[in-house]
């Protein structure tokens, strides 16, 4: 039997552990946030904007657009998506007849101290871009939400010269797509 | 969210599409297989990307991408209806151009238990485009599929909306690329800050070349339902006498790790294998030889505070072994922020000369972590390297590693060292870290004792009275609550 001194042992400790994963996140904990008690929507529509509250804060409003629920932000680092929005709740219940669209420019975290029923529908979905033609500009891109990227804008359908390529704008995000880079010429 | 450089479209008219758990594409990019992909749910919560625009005129634009979201159920989580963080389709219609389509999103499931049923569908797909999404020399712009993380119990999600989890691209659970490629579908398992995987580590000698039959931790509170003991038990490097029984024995070696509450309402765990470890014994954990190495499995995340921990003997001695409890309030509110203490611990005056590395994980709000470091047991110890880092995430221990957080006094270590930190502490002193002045403090209840000359007294009651045994000095509970156990709360 070696006795290791422990400065050794700390050598063995972190070789040990070496080859283990970097630094991970784990879920956020309902327990660390401030609490709106219960949520409990049965019918209807609802819209969580992430970014729609005082300071940036994440609010839960129903369809006439009053807040029923205010969040708060938490900040995970990072340079994309740095800020999450939070609402933190005693127990989550989504009945089947209700539909919540997410909206506003950072992701959310809807938490739960003790059980979550998802029922109905939550949307968190990128917005179609747009057609260039119908507008005097190219189309715009489609708005992402909850930290979505948004897509790129389209090359300006009224050049301003004869001869003119107008390349698109590339989409937002670490992965966006880039833009077009050839386009018709206008003449 | 910030604006991304983009998927580079080397040419054409179409915009690219975005990628994220899969890779977006553009027109003739069949050569670019993992263009845009990016991310991992279980380092943070990200987003999907937009898709590009077509060039003009007339150039439409890109779809956006889909969002990022995380459900977190303490308990019990149902998914019965449907949640999407699907890309945008890419503009493509009339006379326009076609924009690239928007990746799919990231979605995250957190719970002990996720229920899906057959009415479940989960999405996170890419957003087709207005004309034949793809990657080819004939099709444009194919978004990417997005990325959904299952963190709960080890076989996955139960229900029938998801049977084998070895199998994820079910009919319920989708990332779909629009032509391009698919995204992930990922596992792991749930827990909250604490212990995760292996959440407790000490490399402890032996003190006796009488046989060891037992090792135990003494852990604040009842945790005895967070904790791995299967796990625990099998894995020769979280318990010893695995290491012993698996190699020593031919495999007909055995080993346990067991739980029961003392007197005072804490947890013991105790090590034991069907051969006990001898004196002769050797440990190498792949970098020469070592001290017997001890951890712990956690099963939900709940943080471990140890209060103690020694040997048993086959003459019924046992040695205690040194520890510097590290309790630190778990923060509340906006913006927390997580740190990571170490510290070396070494006994004085018992004879010992190997000490320990504990280290613990507190969440904080504000400019400065505080954390209450408390000696919990008998003998002085001397601290050594007291050092702290600070993370916007939080980190499980096992994550301290060489390529990834060295500690302290190792070359890329991100520890802050706290020299002023390094003491020695008596029996039931600790430091408040945050606190102006780092002077050793002698619990309420140790200056109560000491006021009433019966320091002494009290630690010689220690000594006689577990359990008749006298070789060190292991503190039974009750008399440790008299003599100055710190109270610090539960993480």
């Amino acid at each position: 039997m070696f006795r290791t001194p422990f400065f050794i042992s700390l050598t063995l400790l972190a070789v040990l552990l070496a080859g283990a994963v970097s630094a991970k996140a784990t879920p956020l904990n309902p327990a660390v946030f401030q609490s709106d008690g219960v949520l409990d929507l049965t019918s209807g529509n609802y819209t969580i904007d992430t970014t729609g509250g005082t300071g940036g804060m994440p609010v839960l409003k129903n369809s006439g657009g009053q807040v029923l629920y205010t969040g708060t932000n938490f900040d995970q680092g990072g340079s994309f998506d740095p800020t999450i929005g939070v609402l933190d709740f005693t127990s989550i219940s989504i009945g089947s007849g209700v539909t919540v669209n997410v909206a506003g420019n950072d992701p959310l975290a809807l938490l739960s101290r003790n059980t979550t029923v998802i029922g109905g529908s939550i949307h968190s979905d990128g917005s179609p871009g747009t057609n260039g033609y119908t507008l005097p500009s190219g189309g715009p891109g489609g708005q992402g939400v909850a930290g979505g990227g948004s897509g790129g804008g389209g090359g300006l359908a009224h050049p301003p010269a004869p001869g003119y390529n107008s390349p698109g704008t590339a989409g937002g995000g670490p992965g966006g797509g880039g833009g077009g880079v050839t386009g018709a010429e206008w003449h | 969210m910030e604006a991304g450089v983009g998927l580079p479209v080397p040419s054409g008219t179409d915009g690219g599409g975005g990628g994220y758990g899969g890779s977006g594409c553009y027109t003739g990019g069949n050569g670019c297989p993992s263009c845009g992909i990016y991310g991992n749910l279980k380092l943070a919560l990200w987003a999907g990307s937009g898709g590009g625009g077509s060039a003009g005129f007339f150039g439409g634009g890109g779809g956006g991408g889909g969002g990022a979201l995380e459900f977190v159920a303490s308990t019990l989580m149902e998914v019965a209806g449907t949640v999407s963080a699907n890309g945008g389709p890419g503009s493509g219609g009339g006379l326009s151009n076609n924009g690239g389509a928007g990746s799919g999103g990231g979605l995250i499931f957190a719970a002990p238990t996720i229920q899906l049923d057959n009415t479940s569908l989960i999405e996170a797909n890419a957003g087709g485009n207005g004309k034949c999404p793809g990657c080819d020399s004939s099709h444009s712009g194919g978004g990417g599929g997005g990325r959904i993380l299952f963190l709960t119990a080890p076989q996955g999600p139960t229900g029938p909306g998801f049977n084998d989890a070895s199998m994820p691209y079910t009919q319920n659970v989708l990332v779909n690329g629009s032509g391009a490629g698919n995204g992930s579908i990922d596992f792991g398992p749930f827990s909250f800050l604490g212990c995760l995987h292996e959440c407790l580590n000490t490399f402890d000698p032996q003190h006796s070349t009488t046989p060891a039959v037992s090792f135990n931790y003494i852990l604040q509170g009842d945790v005895r339902n967070q904790i791995d003991t299967t796990a625990t038990a099998s894995d020769p490097l979280t318990n010893a006498f695995a290491y012993v029984n698996q190699n020593d024995f031919n495999g007909n070696g055995s080993s346990t790790v067991g739980t029961a509450l003392d007197s005072n309402g804490d947890t013991i765990v105790t090590f034991t294998g069907s051969n006990p470890i001898l004196d002769s014994d050797s440990f190498n954990y792949g970098s020469g030889p070592a001290a017997p190495h001890f951890g712990l499995e956690g099963i939900s995340g709940a943080p471990l505070n140890v209060l103690g921990q020694y040997w048993t003997y086959g003459d019924n001695s046992t040695t205690s072994l040194p520890n510097l409890g590290l309790v630190c309030p778990q923060a509340t509110g906006t913006n927390v922020q997580y740190a990571v203490f170490f510290a070396d611990v070494a006994p004085v005056g018992t004879g010992n000369t190997a000490g320990t590395g504990v280290w613990a994980e507190c969440a904080f709000a504000g400019a400065t972590p505080t954390i209450v470091a408390t000696n919990t047991t008998d003998p002085p110890e001397v601290i050594s390297n007291f050092a702290y880092f600070t993370s916007g995430t939080a980190i499980p221990l096992d994550s301290l590693n060489f390529g990834g957080t060295p500690p302290p006094g190792y070359p890329g270590s991100e520890f802050i060292a706290l020299p002023q930190y390094d003491m020695l502490l008596d029996p039931g002193q600790g430091f408040t870290f945050g606190a102006t002045t780092p002077v050793p403090e002698p619990s309420a209840m140790t200056v109560l004792c000491a006021g009433f000359g019966g320091l002494a007294a009290c630690r010689r009651r220690r000594r006689s009275t577990f359990l008749g045994r006298t070789k060190r000095t292991y503190i039974p509970a009750p008399n440790r609550a008299k003599c100055g156990r710190h109270t610090a709360p539960a993480l």
